[in-house]
């Protein structure tokens, strides 16, 4: 399914965007295609990054929406079982997964992610998740590290997408968070 | 609810320096002072006496033994102080862990103020994301609770708005290491991201 997007000049302009749905899986990876493509331009370059979901999935949901055009590059924390890897690199087809272990500092997972910005060509960071960054870190540290990835991005001429799963923080939470952000695009029901 | 008014700049960016020898003391200090207010220790007690929440740079000679920097450090676990470390060393292989930046003597005085520059905005960066925080979480406590204050909340979303705007121009001042490491300054480097 294919959410509708009718961007406002304020989404579309936006360096830093809050995407809240309800769900996990492919969700994030499904509405920030969606909302990178919804001006009918495909990105250059997109970086995805996702806490605790599968990076192949990712990889898979975005070659589905983009095709084979765009750069791909997936950043995914490694669990215990895989953290051997964790200094490689491996690739699907033409994206390039990375691990970052799991004992990495949440500093070192930003540097990764700034590395990846390319500022000539444009790029498109779909972090997912706020709601499981939140759960590693808790919520002071999870909302400091918003603001320096959105520093980031927004230096690096990017437009960064990042998804909270509304069904897990309540109304002050999302307040909370959405100071962050230029914009929040909300969809789906629960 | 705090009404407390709160300005966007930081403190008072100090600047201690921690010298014993009397002429290098003198020399950082005249090097620094045209661009931040600066302390001077000549010893532990008068670091010690100096050291409070307006210091952002604390600069320690580690090539003699007058100063206990361990101590120094310590400070900003039990008093709650924020401040960035630059230590004077013989060469680089002296450094440690512990400290931000160190530099070799003799350090020039552009390298000095660059570095001093440097961690300074770290500091501010910590400082301001901090308040931050508070300021967006007393907006969302007040928007999302049953008595809405459109007065109060419209005076947060100024705040916040303002706050932003300079938190924006410090951090665009700082590359992806110090800045990422400066906001999670609190966050102990070690922590990872086991999933509780």
């Amino acid at each position: 399914m294919t959410d509708d997007f009718d961007l406002g000049p304020a989404v579309a302009d936006a360096s830093n965007v809050l995407v809240a749905a309800p769900g996990i899986g492919d969700t994030a990876d499904r509405l920030c295609g969606d909302l990178a493509t919804a001006d009918g331009d495909v990105p250059e370059h997109v970086v995805s990054v996702t806490i605790a979901g599968s990076p192949e999935e990712s990889v898979e949901a975005w070659r589905d929406r983009l095709g084979p055009g765009p750069s791909l590059s997936c950043l995914t924390i490694n669990g215990v079982s895989r953290s051997a890897a964790s200094a490689t690199a491996s690739s699907v087809g033409p994206a390039t997964i990375e691990y970052l272990d799991s004992s990495e500092s949440v500093q070192k997972l930003g540097r990764r992610i700034a590395a990846k910005l390319d500022a000539e060509r444009e790029t498109v960071v779909c972090f997912d998740s706020i709601t499981e960054l939140q759960e590693c870190l808790g919520q002071e540290p999870t909302f400091e590290f918003l603001h320096a990835l959105g520093s980031r991005v927004r230096a690096g001429d990017a437009t960064g997408y990042y998804y909270i799963d509304r069904t897990v923080h309540d109304e002050e939470t999302m307040t909370l968070y959405s100071t962050l952000f230029d914009a929040v695009v909300e969809t789906g029901s629960e | 609810m705090s009404h407390a008014t709160c300005d966007v700049s930081v403190a008072s960016d100090v600047v201690l320096v921690c010298i014993g020898d009397d002429d290098l003391r003198r020399d950082v200090t005249a090097a620094l002072r045209g661009e931040w207010p600066v302390r001077t220790a000549h010893d532990d007690h008068a670091a010690t006496e100096s050291l409070d929440e307006a210091v952002s740079v604390v600069v320690v000679d580690l090539t003699d033994d007058v100063f206990d920097i361990d101590q120094t450090l310590d400070r900003q676990e039990t008093d709650g102080i924020t401040f960035e470390t630059a230590a004077l060393v013989e060469h680089r292989g002296q450094a440690g862990k512990r400290l931000d930046s160190y530099l070799s003597k003799p350090v020039s005085n552009d390298e000095l103020r660059a570095t001093v520059e440097r961690l300074n905005r770290r500091v501010r960066y910590d400082r301001l994301l901090g308040r931050y925080y508070a300021v967006a979480s007393e907006y969302a406590e007040t928007a999302s609770g049953e008595g809405h204050d459109p007065p109060e909340l419209a005076r947060l979303q100024e705040r916040l708005f303002t706050l932003r705007k300079r938190l924006d121009e410090i951090v665009d001042g700082l590359d992806d290491v110090d800045a990422f490491d400066a906001a999670l300054g609190e966050y102990d480097d070690t922590d990872d991201f086991s999933l509780r």
